[in-house]
């Protein structure tokens, strides 16, 4: 598999892109804009993005996964899914069909998750948490507060999290 | 130990901006910009840079423009195409690599 490793003691300021996965162990300042492949950061990994920005709203980290276990922040934008597990720290926006974060993770900002024409994994999801019938948004507004989000089962990262064996506790 | 790990820019990636640290990288890929860094740097056969570099070596497989300043040596491999001003206090041109620009080798503080 090809991917394009930025390794501890090296920093990128500016932009990436390209058609190949990116993994990031060092520092990144600037975008990320790989649209069709995977981005990585690793638990030692920063990357950092404008988020305040007047008038713009562009996503400045684009992917169609993105994994973090270390530090990020930005306009984050996936096509199909972001995953923080529990040494991740976010900061910004999420625009992504698919979300997992796992207990301990930190997350602040906000998240967006288009309704309509989503993958089946999401519609599974919220057939599964019956007390709550509101749109998957809210789940994540009040989990912002905890910064938790808790499965019941495996505590394995993948896309399976969203499956029927999963509570979602709010 | 972490600094032994090369940094690898694959084909297919591109940079645009600055590459800067203490590991050594291996560019495969498109970067356009600068290159700043304490250790060595190979563009490798399908590598694609257009930028101003410093390092302590440098080995050019691939395409490169933009003046190089090494501390220790800049090598062009058969397969390099090279268009800069590079200066080092040692050179290295293989037969088949293409070099145009001027050539320093005073040395580097």
């Amino acid at each position: 598999m090809s991917e394009s490793v930025i390794v501890p003691g090296v920093k990128v300021e500016g932009k990436i892109s390209g058609n190949a996965d990116v993994r990031v162990a060092g520092e990144v300042y600037g975008e990320i804009i790989i649209g069709d492949s995977s981005l990585d950061i690793t638990t030692e990994g920063k990357v950092e993005s404008e988020i305040e920005q007047e008038g713009n709203n562009e996503s400045n980290i684009k992917a169609k996964n993105i994994n973090i276990a270390g530090n990020c922040t930005g306009k984050l934008e996936a096509k199909e899914l972001v995953q923080i597990s529990s040494t991740g720290k976010t900061k910004g926006e999420l625009k992504t069909p698919c979300l997992s974060i796992e207990k301990g993770a930190i997350f602040s900002g906000r998240i967006e998750m288009p309704d309509g024409d989503s993958p089946s994994s999401y519609q599974t999801a919220e057939l599964s948490n019956e007390e709550d019938s509101s749109p998957q948004n809210k789940i994540y507004e009040e989990d912002e507060t905890e910064n938790t989000v808790i499965y019941e089962s495996s505590e394995e990262n993948n896309e399976e999290t969203y499956s029927e064996e999963n509570d979602i506790i709010v | 130990m972490s600094d032994q790990k090369e940094a690898l820019i694959v084909k297919g990636t591109i940079i645009e901006g600055k590459i800067s640290g203490s590991a050594p990288v291996r560019v495969e890929g498109v970067v356009s910009g600068n290159i700043e860094m304490d250790n060595t740097l190979i563009i490798a056969i399908d590598g694609r840079t257009d930028a101003q570099i410093e390092a302590d070596k440098v080995l050019i497989e691939g395409s490169h423009s933009g003046n190089i300043r090494a501390k220790e040596l800049i090598q062009i491999a058969p397969t390099g195409v090279v268009k800069a001003d590079i200066h080092a206090p040692e050179i290295s041109l293989e037969k088949g690599g293409v070099f145009s620009g001027n050539i320093d080798m005073s040395s580097i503080e």
